[in-house]
């Protein structure tokens, strides 16, 4: 931080503003036992008004370019100024006259001993927040200041797609981390986070959110800063997270929209990470088929596809996807996938011996994830008959003929991700080209 | 109960209240149901798509030493010889075979260790093939059981629950979610020959408990006979067993038909599994068709029948034949004593073979929809039992954590999840119960461990009793 004068005077103020309420209390004390003389309570109230004024000027020069709170500030500065005024009448009233013990002063004494004890206090929430007594009471005394606890969000009864990104996410960090000193009583530079509507009209540096550039936006910027730095928040308590900043980055970046799904939302991992870490909700991303149904299920179509020797079952209770595979090594005639065609989720027909047409007939296998065709007699030419399945996802092909065509063209597939080539005539040659073309693709091609 | 009609008291009441309903509502819903209801299996099948169709299960008995494979506790070395502070013990239950004693000195790895892989993973000496595929695996360094003894605790990890008498996990696959092959049991056991000495283990621990009966698993052993009392008699020919079979499966449907006890039905399906086995099991247990790079890779012991190295090979095997539930013994990890050269011989006879495994799945793209897990039912003490000399000192029975590893369908790669403080004593981070693991097992196979149950003796049981969590940080 740079070095400013009045910054590092400004400092000094919540500890010189100590010097007149500790001398304040103790005059008063020795006004109320009657024990001191003229000259030493003289004395003494002079003192006070000194170490007042002195206070005084240290909190004006605090004051400067800070963001307290208008409201608490401006009781803050005027009761403190009213305490420097009652000394300074005190003094003059026991050094120069022979009334400082008639009665009127006592109404002096006794305001001077409220004034210091509100104004004192307004002071301390100044820096330590609004609720830093409370926080720390007793029950009972929170019930009486009306203190609510603020509680954790329980995220566990809500589904996950119901969950709105800004209310359950963004807030509760907001509200732990700002709002104590962003509220509607005491809203420091004038910003007020508790409402949507006061959030987005901003404080006194003016709006605070950039809809979709967080990197734009006041409220991002201020949380993200160097600790060092003056303008750096929270000036008290926690900082941050990472995964918080992260969250408020990825709300920010996607709209700032304050009724969107997270759901709705795309998230990066580290997002989706922070959710889990935070709040235990799980975003992570799931397969396409555990969130759709695939068509309804066609029994006798079903029934009558067994009898060609295959084994069909279904992949769970609650969808209506298929796994099929061959009860011996042999297929009765011809394939007929009919209508369970886009039920199919994973063909296994390793081991057999396949008719040519029968991989034309794999093609029309829409929602086909993994295809196992390994130790068949499948060559290059077999492959090539299956078009392009868009969601396929991983073939294994190993103890078949294939060569590097039949690399080729699994290079189309757009879903692909793992190819099984042990045993087979593919060559590094094949599978280096593969992988030029296609990074996403692992091709696993045995120990040998 | 003949004297009562054609039902029994307890089947009238199944079949009347659930029986019938069930069968035909199932086939109204679903023929792939029906069909398993016909078959006298109530399964509900997978109730969402699993991951894992097959679990490769590589039990290490005893309790191997976390300390001494893969939670690495340098600090252990640091402090060795002092006594472990009680703030680290906090009262925790000990064995009488080490709490009589004067001192509990903290004792280091005698074993070194290094990072391996992309993740960094730390692995010791004695696991020179497992270092390899660290970037396959997924370890849970924050296992914790009930038990502190060897029974209870095997018993405990393999069924949920303790005592012994309730189905393996094993078993319960089998009845949740049926057989992939109509030649071979669901439920297979391999137990290394020759290392019975020390801790036993007892055929309940794969048993059915009060499920029915073909849910067990069936040991096979190596040598001549596989399965015992599978082959036929001398003088009787296969076709002879054939028509044998034919007239006592009309007598077990004469005797259904008249007491309706499913028991009927279940040794039926027994005798029909186990003629078809006296082909399929000879087929499985040949090996002599592997070729050299194969024995190679599984290591020298692996030509050996009923080493753990030649159970491994056979277990791919299985598992390529679409066995469900595979499970491998390995006894003889108990080092209260002599424990540097006890992991050194233990290591020897199953690092290579695991890892070659894991490989040889991979390349068959078996790795794919098949889960192998590595463990025991408990860790070890980071103090010694008994003096410490520079090649000798031993560990204790520890429940409090242990290391297990997994890999394959399903489960995170190269991920390494839970800690222990740096005495590897208490759990620091992410805890796994054993009833954890089995739910996050179940889940893995499709079963919402929560669902499967069974109603025995008035109550609905289950694995996980009424504990468990899926832990889904694991999940890829």
């Amino acid at each position: 931080m740079e070095f400013d004068f009045s910054i590092f005077v400004g400092r000094f103020h919540p500890l010189f503003v100590h010097l007149p309420i500790g001398i304040i209390i103790v005059t008063l004390v020795l006004e109320v036992i009657g024990k001191a003389g003229k000259n030493t309570l003289a004395w003494l109230w002079f003192f006070s008004f000194a170490t007042a004024l002195f206070s005084i000027f240290t909190g004006w020069q605090l004051t400067q370019g800070s963001s307290y709170p208008q409201d608490s500030l401006f009781w803050h500065k005027w009761l403190g100024i009213t305490v420097a005024a009652i000394s300074a009448v005190l003094w003059l009233l026991t050094a120069f006259t022979e009334n400082y013990k008639h009665n009127a002063t006592w109404i002096l004494k006794g305001a001077l001993a409220i004034i210091l004890s509100i104004g004192g206090h307004i002071g301390g929430q100044l820096t330590h927040g609004n609720d830093y007594l409370v926080e720390a009471a007793p029950g009972f005394i929170k019930n009486l200041a009306g203190y609510d606890v603020p509680k954790p969000l329980d995220l566990s009864n809500i589904q996950s797609d119901s969950i709105v990104a800004y209310q359950h996410l963004i807030y509760p960090v907001l509200e732990q981390k700002c709002v104590q000193c962003h509220n509607q009583k005491s809203a420091s530079g004038n910003l007020d986070m508790t409402t949507p509507q006061s959030l987005m009209e901003g404080g006194d540096g003016g709006e605070v959110i950039a809809a979709g550039d967080a990197s734009d936006s006041e409220l991002f910027r201020r949380v993200t800063l160097s600790q060092n730095n003056i303008k750096f928040m929270p000036t008290k308590g926690v900082p941050m997270t990472y995964y918080e900043m992260e969250l408020l980055k990825w709300w920010l970046n996607s709209g700032a929209d304050f009724e969107a799904k997270a759901s709705t939302l795309e998230m990066s991992t580290d997002v989706i990470k922070g959710i889990q870490k935070k709040y235990n909700v799980d975003f992570s991303p799931r397969p396409w088929y555990e969130k759709e149904q695939g068509p309804k299920l066609d029994t006798s179509a079903i029934e009558a596809f067994a009898k060609s020797g295959f084994k069909v079952t279904d992949l769970s209770g609650s969808d209506n996807f298929l796994e099929i595979g061959l009860v011996g090594n042999e297929v009765n005639g011809s394939v007929d996938f009919g209508n369970i065609s886009e039920n199919v989720l994973i063909l296994d027909l390793k081991n057999s011996n396949l008719e040519d047409e029968t991989y034309s007939k794999i093609s029309s296998l829409k929602n086909l994830i993994r295809l196992q065709l390994n130790n068949t007699d499948t060559d290059s030419d077999d492959v090539l008959k299956i078009d392009a399945l868009p969601r396929l996802e991983s073939i294994n092909l190993y103890g078949t003929q294939i060569d590097d065509r039949a690399l080729e063209h699994l290079a189309n597939f757009p879903s692909l991700k793992r190819v099984y080539t042990w045993q087979t005539n593919v060559t590094p040659g094949g599978i280096a080209q593969l992988a030029s073309k296609r990074p996403d693709i692992i091709v696993e091609n045995g120990i040998n | 109960m003949s004297h009562c009609g054609k039902y029994g008291r307890r089947e009238f009441l199944t079949k009347t209240s659930l029986g019938i309903g069930a069968m035909a509502l199932g086939s109204i819903l679903n023929p792939l149901k029906a069909g398993r209801l016909r078959s006298n299996n109530p399964m509900i099948g997978p109730h969402f798509a699993p991951k894992a169709k097959r679990v490769i299960y590589l039990f290490q008995s005893g309790g191997p030493s976390h300390m001494e494979l893969f939670d690495y506790k340098p600090l252990l070395n640091q402090r060795e010889g002092q006594d472990i502070p009680e703030s680290v013990l906090q009262g925790q239950r000990l064995t009488g075979m080490s709490s009589g004693q004067a001192s509990l000195p903290l004792v280091g790895s005698r074993f070194s260790f290094n990072q391996y892989g992309e993740s960094g993973m730390y692995v010791s000496e004695l696991m020179p093939y497992t270092s390899e595929i660290v970037d396959e695996l997924c370890f849970i360094k924050s296992m914790h059981t009930d038990a502190i003894n060897h029974d209870p605790a095997v018993t405990f990890i393999q069924t949920g629950s303790q005592f012994s008498g309730r189905p393996s996990i094993g078993a319960w696959t089998s009845y949740g979610l049926g057989s992939d092959n109509e030649n071979l049991p669901a439920f297979v056991v391999l137990i290394t020959k020759g290392k019975q000495g020390g801790q036993p283990l007892y055929a309940r621990l794969w048993g059915n408990g009060f499920l029915p009966s073909q849910h067990q698993g069936v040991q096979f052993r190596a040598g001549k006979n596989p399965v015992l009392f599978l082959e036929n008699p001398s003088g009787v020919s296969s076709e002879n067993r054939r028509e044998q079979l034919d007239y006592l499966n009309k007598l077990g449907k004469i005797s259904y038909d008249e007491n309706l006890d499913p028991e009927v039905l279940s040794r039926m399906e027994q005798y029909e599994m186990a003629y078809r086995m006296q082909t399929s099991v000879p087929e499985i247990m040949d090996t002599k068709g592997e070729p050299d790079y194969i024995y190679d890779m599984y290591g020298e012991d692996s030509k050996e029948p009923g080493t753990f190295a030649a159970n491994c090979l056979l277990a791919r095997r299985l598992a390529e034949r679409d066995v469900k539930f595979i499970q491998l013994y390995h006894q003889g990890w108990d080092a209260h004593g002599g424990l540097p050269n006890l992991m050194k011989r233990q290591c020897k006879e199953t690092d290579q073979a695991s890892a070659a495994l894991i490989k040889d799945l991979k390349q068959r793209g078996l790795l794919e929809d098949t889960l192998v897990i590595w463990g025991g039912e408990f860790g070890r003490t980071s103090y010694s039992q008994g003096q410490i000399t520079t090649d000798n000192y031993g560990r204790d029975h520890h429940p409090k954590c242990f290391t297990i590893y997994m890999a394959g369908a399903g489960v995170k790669k190269g991920l390494s999840y839970g800690t222990t403080d740096d005495f590897g004593y208490n759990i620091t981070s992410n805890p796994v119960h054993v009833h954890d693991f089995q739910a996050t097992l179940m889940h893995l196979m499709g079963v919402d461990h929560e669902r499967l149950t069974f109603k025995y003796q008035g109550r609905r049981f289950r694995l996980t009793d009424v504990h468990g969590h899926v832990v889904k940080e694991i999940l890829s």
